[in-house]
């Protein structure tokens, strides 16, 4: 079909001949898009309006926050300056919740590395694969109980909230050893710090081995056939790769431990959340003021921590190892500008390309060739 | 250089029987073809060669050596033949340089001064003394499947066994790696190549190899295989491929 024809079709949308020559996309006119299902609707009227607010969620969002607090602030139940003026004692108790954090965290990477590896690695049943003779039929009998104690904890974590842990731990410590001290912390912190550790390590173990488990095949073949032992081709191929692969994901996994410390308030362990609830809901009557605090310390530390380890992971990834993220500027991400989107803010379609105007029904079967991937 | 000899190799996964009593050998110094229809266990063969795959009976041997022995270790078979695949498996997360390298440092054992030198003069010799210090997803495909060969050669192996080495490239690429691999031949390495590239077949191929089924069909000289097959089998797919 030519370009000709659907301008001439009424009820148009705005076409590239009716832009600026500076502005007229040049080239050849795309071919129609013809979708599978539904052949005869072109691809803009598929898309719902209300899908098209994504778009727009920082600013959406920012706004509803400040409507928020504006609300609260003129019903006199809200007062900024007294948030100010508590926020500098939160660092204490902030410091707490980071050191639970990232003290169980570290620790728990190390133990997940081992774990993860077991749960990457299936025991055989094929035995097909491997020298009959030169090992036994049951060589690989030995792999059953560690896998299956492996799968068992990380189930068994994932499948449990960390209140039911961290009360089973507080009790089966506090019934054998009912108070004791141990390096400055009494036996509340080493209970909460126990709980914390085997539940982060449940959930890296599962990271690492998605991480594990997502290093190309090839890598391995590669690193059998230049003569490298499983062992180094573990340690020089596999887990380099999947350091890298896990870094986002581990970057949750913290942050996830970080929100799951507040529980630690329920065994009375002076935390961030303990500390606002307690003095500033309760002692000083000021529940709101009380959780925005916490807000602004969770939001602030989790919000910078996530965004410098995407710019970190961004700026130090290897060509071809993991999926690199599409670019998306300031302004398409506080905007959403560009493309249709721009005449939900009222600005006008700027720049509808002729392939989005609805063509006449083609005889033709509808090809599939490129659109039917989504 | 050494010879490869294959005697009543039979594989099966599963149900699917893939090699049905193979005999081949490969001679010092000579560069074998191997090429038949897809499916018909071509590559599975090439990896029984460097016990990629353990086969279920018959044996293999490098010059004397019985490789399908238990006794013998398959990370000594695979540093003693190198292997060039279809997919390159480079490592993505080392520089071209440091792929050659991670062998000849934790294989052979060579200080990193050594094997720093080994490594730059066998990138120089498929012509990449300028990517040393790429990634290998920062190049083309040709690129890449020569590194996979200087990583091979840098092993200073006694036989290179190629799998469809120039399937997964554009013409172009197809031509400069199939250059770098008539020089290998030329030098006098033994090679072994699965491929799917008559041209280079009749060019640099010492002998052909017809395998179908599982079995080695026919073989003989290019000349013999190409343009006076005996069998049927090797008739048809010629006449279908040739054109």
């Amino acid at each position: 079909m030519s370009g000709e024809e659907e301008r001439a079709l009424p009820g148009r949308p705005l076409l590239s001949d009716d832009l600026p020559p500076t502005r007229r996309p040049t080239g050849p006119l795309p071919p129609p898009i013809t979708t599978g299902p539904n052949v005869s609707s072109p691809r803009y009227e598929r898309v719902s309006r209300w899908s098209q607010l994504s778009t727009y969620y920082v600013p959406i969002g920012v706004a509803c926050a400040v409507a928020f607090f504006f609300l609260l602030g003129s019903l006199r139940y809200f007062s900024v300056s007294f948030v100010i003026q508590n926020l500098p004692a939160g660092i204490g108790p902030c410091e707490t919740s980071l050191e639970f954090t990232t003290y169980t965290f570290v620790i728990g990477l190390g133990l997940a590395m081992g774990l993860g590896m077991v749960r990457a690695h299936p025991p055989r049943r094929d035995p097909s694969l491997r020298r009959k003779k030169a090992r036994g039929r049951f060589s690989y009998l030995w792999q059953w109980p560690l896998y299956g104690f492996a799968t068992g904890y990380v189930q068994a974590i994932r499948g449990t909230p960390f209140l039911v842990q961290l009360y089973i731990v507080f009790f089966a410590v506090a019934l054998t050893a009912p108070s004791f001290s141990f390096l400055g912390w009494s036996q509340f912190y080493w209970i909460g710090f126990i709980a914390l550790l085997i539940n982060t390590t449940g959930y890296q173990a599962e990271a690492i081995r998605g991480g594990i488990q997502s290093v190309e095949a090839g890598q391995i073949e590669g690193a059998k056939a230049v003569g490298l032992t499983r062992f180094q081709t573990f340690f020089r191929i596999t887990m380099p790769q999947t350091l890298r692969l896990v870094t986002l994901p581990l970057t949750n996994e913290w942050i996830s431990n970080f929100k799951t410390a507040t529980i630690l308030s329920y065994i009375s362990i002076f935390e961030l959340y303990e500390w606002s609830s307690l003095n500033i809901g309760l002692n000083d009557n000021r529940p709101v003021e009380a959780f925005v605090l916490l807000t602004i310390f969770y939001l602030g530390i989790n919000v910078t921590l996530s965004r410098v380890m995407t710019y970190v992971e961004k700026t130090r990834r290897i060509p071809g190892l993991g999926t690199p993220t599409p670019e998306v500027g300031m302004a398409k991400r506080l905007f959403g500008t560009g493309g249709r989107n721009r005449d939900l803010l009222g600005l006008g379609a700027v720049h509808v390309s002729a392939r989005d105007a609805p063509g006449p029904i083609q005889g033709s079967p509808p090809s599939t060739e490129d659109t039917n991937s989504a | 250089m050494s010879s490869i000899r294959v005697k009543g190799v039979r594989k099966s996964f599963g149900e699917l029987e893939v090699l049905r009593g193979v005999d081949l050998e490969v001679n010092s110094g000579e560069v074998l073809c191997i090429v038949g229809p897809s499916g018909s266990g071509k590559s599975t063969l090439l990896r029984c060669m460097n016990l990629l795959v353990i086969p279920d009976e018959g044996q293999i041997f490098l010059d004397d050596v019985a490789l399908t022995d238990p006794r013998i270790r398959p990370e000594w078979v695979r540093q003693n033949i190198g292997m060039v695949f279809q997919s390159f498996n480079l490592f993505t997360h080392l520089t071209v340089k440091r792929n050659v390298m991670l062998a000849l440092r934790h294989v052979k054992r060579m200080n990193r001064a050594k094997a720093e030198k080994v490594a730059v003069s066998q990138l120089t010799r498929v012509g990449l003394a300028d990517k040393l210090n790429a990634y290998p997803a920062q190049l083309s495909g040709g690129q890449q499947q020569r590194v996979a060969i200087a990583r091979a050669l840098a092993m200073d192996p006694k036989a290179i066994l190629f799998d469809e080495p120039t399937s997964a490239l554009d013409p172009e690429s197809i031509h400069e790696v199939l250059a770098v691999m008539s020089r290998i031949g030329q030098e006098g390495m033994t090679m072994a190549v699965v491929t799917h590239e008559m041209g280079f077949a009749k060019e640099v191929a010492d002998r052909v190899v017809f395998f179908d089924a599982g079995r080695v069909v026919e073989e003989g000289t290019p000349d013999e295989i190409f343009e006076r097959a005996g069998h049927e089998r090797t008739q048809a797919f010629m006449k279908k491929i040739l054109r």
